[in-house]
């Protein structure tokens, strides 16, 4: 019985020893285990917020370097490994599931970032497109390299029409201002050379003749050159309210003679004597001439010339019409420019100095307007100055007057 | 099933990207070859001459891409259609691109003649309508615009116009002496190139009306066919009876997403014409 009660007992309290023991083991534990466990939850959370900050560092990066390619105004195309675009900007865009032109330029992108990739081999063209309107893109695509490894390519459209117009411009410039200067002075050398030797009297007087028209052809373009210099030189010209009827009146005065001689006639529908604007006098009545002079040099004999002047309140556009031979397309960006021919060879017959359109270009310029051309081959070309209008008087919307001939003369004399 | 349909998209769109690209470079042709003429350009015309053969290449290519989708895929109703389609239209573009070839062929055959600015002037209006055209036939398809591309025959008619102003005018240059008749048959020819693009722009046109609607102007042609059997069988009694058979066919035209009507190829009553 003491025996028996006496092992239950000790039993049962070594059990219970045991439990308590074993109870505080695993309490033990578990704080040593709640405490690594909240150790590493602490360096779980930091990493994250590392990871985090690191991540928008990132993508900020990212952010900021596609930012940066979208501002690049050429166009930017970005391929991987595999030849699939990652990106594009803005300008690259466009050229995507584009039709014309524009389909060839992604053509020639997909073919050179295909050689980058493929190849690892850098690649230039350059396309001519003749639209309308015409450009010229070079496309250039290079392979992004790690390590030897191509990571994928990148490609840059860039559209240089402007840049090849303003080279064009700058070389022909110099070209042809040393044409038209040499050309004269070759001329009157070579004639004077002949005359001293020229006994023949009535030879003699033929090759002065040339030389006195080689001298003023020579005269002419250095005049040309010294007013176009002077307009260019002049930015704020003396300004008066200058009636649109009496500088165009003034200008159809001073081409008059040259028109008869080619029996060309003037065709003037007077303008509102109200019509004005601010500017100065010389200078727009130089444009007008200039125009008109072009009017009546490559117009056919016996056509007419038209001029008007309309507004619509706020600008006043005086148009001068011909009925000649018009102007190709390709050139009528170009017309403007100093020395720029249309056709060489008639210039030597019309005797032109090349030099004023450019006149008109500036005076226009100078007097915050416009010039605008219009031109068919074959039926002639329309020459617009658009000027701001200011009135000296009431503007008065009524229609234009068409006034015979003689009437005006008298307005123009009064 | 549905993997084999989305490749055949994309298989159907690689297909309009080329046709887009091959139509680009034959536009690109037309004011290239007109400015060529214009400025007596004897190594311009050599490269665009030259340059056709890209034309030639990139045609082909199409072409056999469209016969491999169709012995492979079996399409049908508007998918079969726009394959068919752009088998058609490969044809009339590159052949609108030989155009090009031949004006560059008369600027050479012209080269040191120096003919009038009214044709030169002709010549340039009639190089940009082309151009225009084109383009739009392009667009008409790129957008499966029906409505632009039946405009297309009316837009036509400026070139039209154009032509025949501009053979009056090689009559007119010849009588007052300023073209010789050698060249006269030259720029009555290179007229011709420009206003034969007008037309195959306008045969565009009607390709895509076909594969947009299932419907073609020629169908018209058809019905009036039938008509006048169908007139003569019944004894002119039936005339008030009859419906025109042309008349379903644009009601199909308004449904392309339906598949019924789309399952044939040309639309019933013209089929039956044949018989």
């Amino acid at each position: 019985m003491f025996a028996a009660s006496d092992v239950l007992f000790i039993g049962t309290a070594l059990f219970a020893a045991f439990s308590v023991a074993g109870a505080l083991l695993a309490i033990g534990a578990a704080i040593r285990y709640a405490r690594r466990h909240d150790d590493a939850r602490r360096a779980a959370e930091r990493e994250l917020v590392e990871a985090e900050a690191r991540a928008t560092r990132e993508s900020e990066s990212r952010r900021r370097m596609e930012r940066a390619l979208r501002a690049i105004p050429e166009g930017v195309v970005v391929v991987d490994d595999r030849g699939e675009i990652v990106f594009r900007n803005g300008v690259a865009a466009e050229f995507a599931a584009a039709r014309h032109g524009d389909a060839l330029v992604e053509a020639a992108i997909r073919e050179l970032v295909d050689e980058a990739v493929s190849e690892g081999r850098a690649g230039t063209r350059t396309l001519e497109l003749f639209g309308p309107p015409r450009r010229t893109m070079v496309i250039s695509a290079s392979p992004l390299l790690t390590d030897g490894r191509a990571l994928g390519a990148l490609a840059i459209v860039d559209d240089i029409t402007d840049k090849r117009r303003l080279e064009a411009v700058r070389r022909d410039f110099v070209a042809n201002i040393s044409h038209e200067l040499k050309t004269p002075v070759g001329a009157l050398s070579l004639l004077a050379e002949t005359l001293v030797d020229e006994d023949d009297r009535d030879v003699s007087r033929r090759l002065a003749g040339r030389m006195v028209n080689e001298a003023m052809r020579l005269a002419n373009t250095i005049e040309d050159l010294l007013v176009l210099s002077r307009i260019e030189s002049e930015e704020a010209p003396e300004r008066e309210a200058v009636p649109i009827h009496l500088a165009v009146a003034e200008a159809v005065t001073r081409i008059r003679p040259a028109a008869e001689q080619a029996d060309i006639e003037i065709d003037v529908t007077e303008a509102d004597p109200h019509l004005a604007v601010m500017g100065d006098r010389r200078q727009l009545v130089s444009a007008i001439y200039n125009l008109l002079d072009n009017a009546v040099k490559y117009s056919d004999s016996a056509s007419t010339v038209d001029v008007r002047a309309r507004t619509d309140g706020r600008v006043v556009d005086i148009s001068v019409a011909d009925h000649g031979i018009g102007i190709p397309a390709r050139d009528l960006e170009r017309v403007f420019e100093r020395f720029y021919r249309v056709d060489v060879a008639r210039s030597r017959v019309t005797g032109g100095t090349g030099l004023g359109l450019s006149i008109v270009r500036h005076v226009v310029a100078n007097h915050e307007g416009e010039v605008m051309v219009d031109s068919r081959l074959g039926e002639g070309s329309t020459f617009t100055l658009r000027l701001p209008l200011t009135a000296t008087g009431p503007v008065a919307v009524s229609p234009e007057l068409t006034t015979p001939d003689g009437v005006r003369e008298s307005r123009t004399a009064g | 099933m549905t993997d084999g349909r989305r490749s055949f998209h994309q298989e159907l769109d690689a297909i309009r990207d080329d046709i887009v690209r091959l139509a680009a470079m034959v536009t690109e042709a037309v004011p290239r070859g007109t400015e060529i003429l214009l400025s007596n350009d004897l190594s311009g015309a050599q490269e665009l001459i030259e340059s056709d053969d890209s034309v030639d290449a990139l045609s082909l290519e199409i072409e056999d891409h469209c016969y491999q989708v169709l012995a492979l895929q079996q399409p049908m109703a508007s998918d079969l259609r726009a394959i068919v389609t752009a088998i058609r239209l490969v044809s009339e573009i590159e052949r609108s691109g030989d155009l090009m070839v031949n004006v560059a062929k008369g600027a050479r055959r012209l080269y040191g003649t120096d003919f009038d600015p009214r044709l030169r002037g002709l010549i340039e209006q009639m190089s940009d309508e082309a151009t225009r055209l084109f383009k739009l036939s392009i667009d008409a398809y790129a957008e499966g615009n029906a409505g632009l591309a039946s405009a297309l025959d009316d837009i036509d008619d400026r070139l039209d116009d154009l032509h025949v102003d501009y053979i009056q005018q090689i009559f007119e240059s010849h009588r007052q002496g300023r073209v010789n008749l050698e060249a006269g048959v030259q720029l009555a020819l290179i007229g011709r190139y420009y206003e034969r693009i007008g037309d195959h722009a306008v045969n565009i046109g009607n390709r895509v009306q076909y594969m947009v609607t299932g419907w073609l102007p020629e169908h018209s042609g058809a019905a009036r066919v039938q008509q006048r059997a169908r007139e003569g069988a019944r004894d002119l009694a039936g005339a008030e009876a009859f419906e025109p058979p042309g008349a379903s066919s644009p009601e199909a035209a308004t449904t392309p997403e339906d598949p019924r009507p789309d399952l044939r190829l040309a639309p019933a009553p013209e089929v039956d014409a044949g018989a």
